[in-house]
């Protein structure tokens, strides 16, 4: 069985089915397919188009950002107060953004989840979470990345971390066969990314899933206090624009389309007034990246793109991880004009990169904004931007105890730094304003809680307000992770279908 | 219909076919190259004027087909922004066009200066408080352009013969 391309489907399209699953990521995907292999009758939407992912695979970053990509890579959330904006990446695409992925995967960390039992969610302890783990990290080939795969940019921050007194620790991807192309964020050549569009969701169509891409659905459909079905779009139209209506009828309706779309199907849907929580708590893990020009030829892009981490400054609200990019982004970061820009970028192989993570407090609203796009705005707590100068100082001494010549910032407008020039530097005195952050995990947004006044779904996926309607994405997890969260959302998205599976819709 | 990709693409750099501007795309996603909403010609045109002087050197001017490569890339890009991020961009090269000029006491729009001139208007903005536009255009003419092959190899980014990098 195929996905069937929206685009290529004349007119209006209605189907009936038992589940309609919206979204084909992480939590979608993992949900059609535990539910196709239930026996259920299960159709996935997914705005996005469909790209195999050997097609993926010969793109060039930038072909990915215009095909895979929701909004080429341009998404923005706007800093609030004393917060910087914040450029927030998504896929948009059969996959979803687990299609874009490093493949890092964490497991939910003790503390983290005893914030969640303490939220009343008492269920949430490593070991009821144990074969739900289990079973996602033997379906996605979760396997610990090997200390030969790491970068010489990793190496050195090592060789720096261990002269500082901490270690890298390696990280564990859903991979298998991968030998280090560092592409990962923009297609893998050799397939080797264990994603959802490899995973799942061929899984899902072998149990007799249909799977739609270019499908938008704008609705949920409801009959009194229960869902029957979603309506929308099907961008058949010229150049993929919204042409026939898109009708389907079902017994059951799983929302999965991320944490910044999700909040505004049910807010078009007049669903979750009641708690008035959809579109808040929004966490980002706004991340920022430090680089080091080093007198060696690094390199960085031979070697898996991400591979070690440190949870030494966890405490801080810290997670440092490793990363890379692909030259003619890394070259994107480089200044000047002319001589000065074309001088500096013959030194890219010279480069260096080490990424931080803030484990934040949900700072973010997702609004309805003109069209289809959300209006997110994003207020960083106090403590999350007193941890920036310290995430930069951090990692920045780290890569001068290795012998790095320069550091370079991730704020708007300023230049490298000599050692000395670095070790004067007021980091405090940086306006959040000017740096340069990003953002690859928006969660929170409908959260998983035990009232109907906190929360926006109960602990099995359910929306409070409305019955057979799920959420099994990103925007269920009750807290900030402070680790990448792929891993936590299949696996509740698994725990979810498990509980769903148990009891068809009647 | 399925996109038609080269069997001669690899990862990081174009492909012959693309830099004769061949190569089939796949559609874009909703909205784009509806006539309203593409990026318009005069925003592209300052992007133009922009990368001729951020990539050429006192010892050659921007060689012509990357030039080239860049008008038909750019637009291809930029067009599957949400409106929000077309309309940012297109305030950062109208900031571009105007305020490069006058920080240096030259009537805009930039794309009209010579090439020197636009050099040195460029370099001012640089260290001014208006440098968030220049950094966010010229991030995306980067990374746009470091994908032509000759630009690649010009800043030692060596390919291999299976495509990747040495
Ligand atoms: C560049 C990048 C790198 C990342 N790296 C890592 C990593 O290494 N490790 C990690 O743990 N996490 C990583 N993440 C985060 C991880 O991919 C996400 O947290 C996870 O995929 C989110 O799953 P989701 O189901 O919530 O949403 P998504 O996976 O984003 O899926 C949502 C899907 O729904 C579709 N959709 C949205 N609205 C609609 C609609 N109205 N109708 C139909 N379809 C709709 C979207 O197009 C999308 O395909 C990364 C993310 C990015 C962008």
């Amino acid at each position: 069985m195929n996905v069937v391309h929206g685009r290529d489907h004349a007119g209006d399209l209605e189907v009936s089915t038992e589940v309609v699953v919206v979204g084909s990521g992480a939590g979608g995907a993992v949900v059609a397919a535990t539910l196709a292999e239930a026996g259920m009758d299960v159709i996935v939407l997914e705005e996005g188009g469909h790209v195999r992912p050997e097609e993926h695979a010969r793109m060039r970053p930038s072909e990915s950002l215009r095909h895979m990509w929701r909004d080429a890579g341009f998404t923005l959330a706007f800093g609030v107060g004393r917060s910087p904006m914040i450029n927030v990446m998504m896929g948009r695409c059969i996959g979803g953004s687990s299609a874009l992925t490093g493949g890092v995967c964490f497991r939910v960390p003790e503390y983290v989840l005893g914030d969640w039992r303490a939220l009343g969610l008492t269920d949430f302890t490593p070991e009821h979470l144990e074969p739900y783990y289990a079973e996602v990290e033997e379906n996605v080939h979760v396997e610990d990345v090997p200390l030969s795969a790491r970068s010489r940019s990793t190496q050195l921050f090592g060789e720096g971390a261990e002269k500082m007194g901490f270690s890298l620790e390696s990280m564990r991807r859903n991979t298998n066969g991968c030998v280090g192309w560092a592409t990962c964020n923009f297609g893998c050549p050799e397939r080797a990314k264990m994603s959802v569009d490899i995973s799942y969701i061929p899984r899902a169509m072998k149990a007799g899933a249909a799977v739609y891409s270019d499908c938008l659905v704008e609705r949920v459909t409801t009959n009194g206090r229960r869902a029957v079905g979603v309506s929308g779009r099907v961008l058949n139209g010229p150049n993929g624009a919204p042409g026939g209506r898109l009708t389907v009828r079902a017994k059951r309706v799983v929302l999965a389309c991320g944490a910044m779309f999700t909040p505004l199907v049910l807010k078009a849907s007049g669903i979750g007034k009641g708690s008035g929580q959809v579109g808040k708590n929004l966490t980002l893990h706004p991340a920022f990246r430090i680089m080091a020009r080093f007198e060696e030829r690094v390199a960085g892009w031979n070697g898996a793109l991400q591979s070690a981490y440190s949870s030494a400054f966890e405490p801080d609200g810290i997670q440092l991880n490793s990363v890379f990019v692909p030259p003619a982004i890394l070259a994107a970061t480089q200044p000047g004009i002319a001589d000065d820009h074309v001088r500096r970028a013959k030194t890219l192989e010279h480069l260096a990169i080490f990424g931080a993570n803030l484990h934040d407090e949900a700072g973010g609203v997702v609004r309805r904004g003109l069209g289809r796009e959300p209006f997110v705005t994003y207020r960083m707590a106090k403590k999350d931007a007193a941890a920036v100068p310290k995430a930069l100082r951090i990692a920045g001494e780290t890569f001068l105890a290795a012998g790095a010549k320069e550091v370079f910032l991730p704020v708007l407008g300023l230049e490298g730094f000599s050692p000395d020039e670095f070790r004067k530097i007021d980091l405090e005195k940086i306006s959040p304003k000017r740096l340069e952050c990003t953002s690859q995990h928006p969660l929170g947004t409908c959260r998983m809680g035990v009232d109907a006044s906190s929360s926006v779904v109960d602990d099995r996926g359910q929306t409070w307000d409305v019955e057979e309607l799920y959420v099994t994405d990103g925007s269920t997890v009750p807290t900030s992770l402070g680790v990448n969260p792929q891993l936590a959302i299949m696996t509740l998205a698994t725990r979810f279908a498990q509980r769903m599976a148990d009891r068809r819709p009647s | 219909m399925p996109p038609e990709v080269d069997a001669e693409a690899h990862p990081l750099v174009a492909t012959p076919s693309i830099l004769a501007g061949k190569r089939n795309r796949l559609p874009g996603p909703a909205g784009e190259r509806r006539p309203t909403g593409a990026f318009p010609p005069r925003s592209l045109e300052t992007m133009l004027a922009m990368a001729e002087a951020v990539f050429s050197t006192s010892e050659r001017p921007l060689p012509a087909d990357r030039l080239e490569y860049l008008r038909r890339e750019l637009p291809d890009l930029l067009n599957r922004a949400a409106p929000r991020g077309r309309l940012m961009f297109r305030l950062g090269t109208f900031a571009i066009s105007t305020i490069a000029p006058l920080l240096i006491g030259r009537l805009p729009p930039l794309r009209r200066l010579p090439l020197d001139v636009r050099i040195r208007a460029l370099r001012k903005m640089e260290a001014s408080p208006f440098v968030a536009a220049l950094i966010a255009v010229r991030a995306v003419l980067c990374l746009v352009y470091y994908e032509h092959p000759d630009a690649a190899a010009e800043i030692g980014v060596r390919v291999g013969p299976n495509g990747r990098l040495g």
